[in-house]
């Protein structure tokens, strides 16, 4: 199976910084958005500012599946609110409840990104980053199969000592939209290349794309076989 | 592409685990416990487990295991909206700091290990939807190939925080379940484990059992807490999930509606089935009255309640009178027999505006 690489970014923001970023990147104040929410849509957002669409052709709007992971982004609003539950005595207010409600990011970002047709959290665990690209890579390229969407936007949310951070890669089938900035063949890598863990997949790959030409890149994995090899940048 | 077979099935909720649990249904078996919530009480669908949240959930898993007798190494699908919450609720300790062994994965590996899963289970979380969400991630890599086995499992198990969030957004009942009824009044939340053994092989199925024909998700954007009324999101999904399991509306003989007794949401669950199926309506069954709502575990625990009903050749009808709603013209089914039902279709609606829709058919796989 081959995905086209549209676009790849990496966000740093600190949490002080969040509604105001928010606020520059939409012209709209933050309202009711947790900070899962605001960090994912600066996320998708972003990343789909900088895909290349040609200069004769209008930005089309595609159908867009979120396919995301936060699972220190996720314990730390939960863990929030257990203290405050029990430890404070305090009883949860909704909106706290709603902003720490992972399912919820889809419909708080669709007003400021309308593309977006649905958002699937994916909790995962996995110390080492091995298998987390692996199997968003693999499952993004079979939600593209089905043709209910035409963009998934891959991000991954963790926290840092003062902010959030996320990775987010824009792929997509079609032929029609930005052209690749890279292919992914998902599958046995068929030629050599430099493997990178997947926990530093991403990072990696910004690099390799900045590089001239070179090797494939192989991101190494085992969860079911299947490896991603990143060709020669278009 | 092949096919996709349930091989297996297991659930345990507040009426029991399996073939018993449909049949404590099947003789109308509503009652529920109580628990209480930021000074109310109000009531809640339990699992019949003694003892303290860890033990709990482990039983609820092996009794699950037990029924499907699965072999072991098999990749694992789990879903949940709560994951482990109630477990660190029982070993809070004022003034501990913030909780640890938060992570939302570390629980899903540990189910993964009491079922002797194969790898690191892969993870879902989308509210109410979580178990169909896990379903259709399983089911596309069954399809093409990359799996010929996938374990599906969903955990619902009590802790406070779900059921705080929920009651301060005003959204549950103080009696019990009312699907489409004129005085409903909200959901009642449910315990629940279930499982799923999913396969592509026919030499591994039964002589008789169902195939899973599709699985869509959908999402409505229309507000935080709600559905759009017109219900068009709900019925687009549901015409994609006829479309994609190649039927029409008049192929499907039993819908399992997901009618928790929320007031907006049943309205416009109603309003979607009556814009698919219009006048040929199936006969609708609610589970919920019987279990209550067991949000991310529900799309499994639902369908495997029902598959068990039906093994059993009956469908429950509506427990309690139920005064019928003006704006909802539609009446679940009463009690009848159960045989004549080959293709069923589920609705699911979650939290956030999810929606889940999967079309099951009865089969003989090696026929």
């Amino acid at each position: 199976m081959q995905l086209k690489l549209l676009a790849i970014d990496t966000l740093h923001v600190e949490r002080a910084a969040l509604a105001a970023e928010f606020q520059q990147a939409t012209g709209r104040p933050l309202r009711r958005a947790g900070s899962l929410a605001t960090m994912a849509l600066l996320a998708c957002r972003r990343c789909t500012q900088r895909e290349r669409w040609p200069q004769d052709q209008p930005r089309g709007a595609l159908p867009t599946l979120l396919l995301w992971h936060a699972p220190s982004v996720i314990a730390e609003e939960a863990a929030r609110l257990l203290t405050m539950m029990l430890d404070g005595q305090e009883a949860i207010m909704p909106f706290d409840f709603l902003a720490s409600q992972p399912a919820l990011v889809g419909v708080t970002l669709h007003p400021h990104f309308p593309e977006l047709s649905n958002a699937i959290c994916m909790p995962w665990v996995d110390e080492e980053g091995r298998e987390i690209w692996q199997r968003t890579l693999l499952l993004a390229a079979h939600w593209l199969a089905e043709n209910t969407c035409q963009r998934v936007l891959c991000v991954q949310l963790e926290r840092e000592s003062s902010g959030l951070q996320a990775h987010a890669l824009s792929l997509s089938l079609q032929d029609r939209g930005p052209p690749a900035i890279a292919t992914l063949q998902l599958g046995p890598a068929s030629a050599a290349g430099q493997t990178v863990a997947a926990g530093d997949f991403v990072p990696r790959l910004t690099r390799w794309l900045q590089t001239p030409a070179q090797d494939p890149l192989l991101l190494d994995g085992d969860a079911i076989g299947v490896r991603a090899s990143v060709k020669s940048s278009v | 592409m092949g096919p996709i077979y349930i091989v297996a099935r297991g659930h345990y909720t507040a009426r029991g685990m399996g073939v018993e649990a449909a049949r404590a249904v099947l003789r109308g078996e509503t009652s529920s416990g109580r628990r209480t919530l930021n000074g109310d009480e109000v009531p809640y669908f339990r699992l019949p487990l003694p003892g303290r949240w860890q033990s709990r959930a482990q039983a609820a898993v092996a009794q699950c295991a037990l029924a499907l007798g699965t072999p072991k190494d098999l990749p694992v699908f789990f879903a949940s909206s709560s994951f482990q919450v109630g477990r660190l609720e029982a070993e809070f300790h004022p003034n501990a700091g913030q909780p640890q062994r938060l992570d939302q994965g570390d629980f899903a590996r540990e189910v993964s290990s009491w079922l002797e899963g194969r790898g690191k289970p892969w993870c879902f979380s989308t509210a109410c939807t979580s178990a169909i969400t896990a379903l259709k991630a399983a089911s596309m890599l069954l399809r093409h190939g990359t799996l010929d086995q996938a374990l599906i499992v969903a955990t619902e198990l009590e802790n406070l925080l779900s059921g705080s969030g929920f009651h301060s957004l005003g959204l549950l009942s103080a009696t019990h379940p009312k699907p489409f009824a004129a005085d409903r009044d909200g959901l009642v939340l449910g315990e629940a484990v279930a499982a799923l053994h999913l396969t592509t092989r026919a030499d591994l199925c039964p002589q008789t059992c169902w195939r899973v024909d599709a699985c869509e998700l959908g999402l409505d954007v229309f507000s935080l807490t709600g559905i759009n009324p017109d219900g068009s999101v709900v019925a687009q999904v549901i015409e994609r999930a006829l479309h994609n399991a190649g039927i029409g509306p008049a192929e499907v003989d039993l819908v399992k509606v997901h009618a928790a007794g929320a007031g907006a949401t049943d309205e416009a669950e109603a309003r979607a089935l009556q814009r698919v199926f219009g006048e040929r309506m199936p006969p609708l069954l609610s589970l919920k009255p019987y279990i209550g709502h067991t949000l991310g575990a529900s799309g499994l625990a639902e369908l495997g309640l029902l598959l068990d009903c039906l093994a059993l050749g009956r469908l429950p009808g509506l427990p309690n009178a139920l005064a019928p709603d003006p704006a909802i013209p539609l009446r679940l089914a009463d009690a009848r027999p159960a045989t004549d039902v080959r293709r069923v279709l589920l609705v699911g609606i979650g939290f956030g505006g999810g929606v889940g829709v999967m079309v099951l058919t009865k089969v003989s796989p090696c026929n």
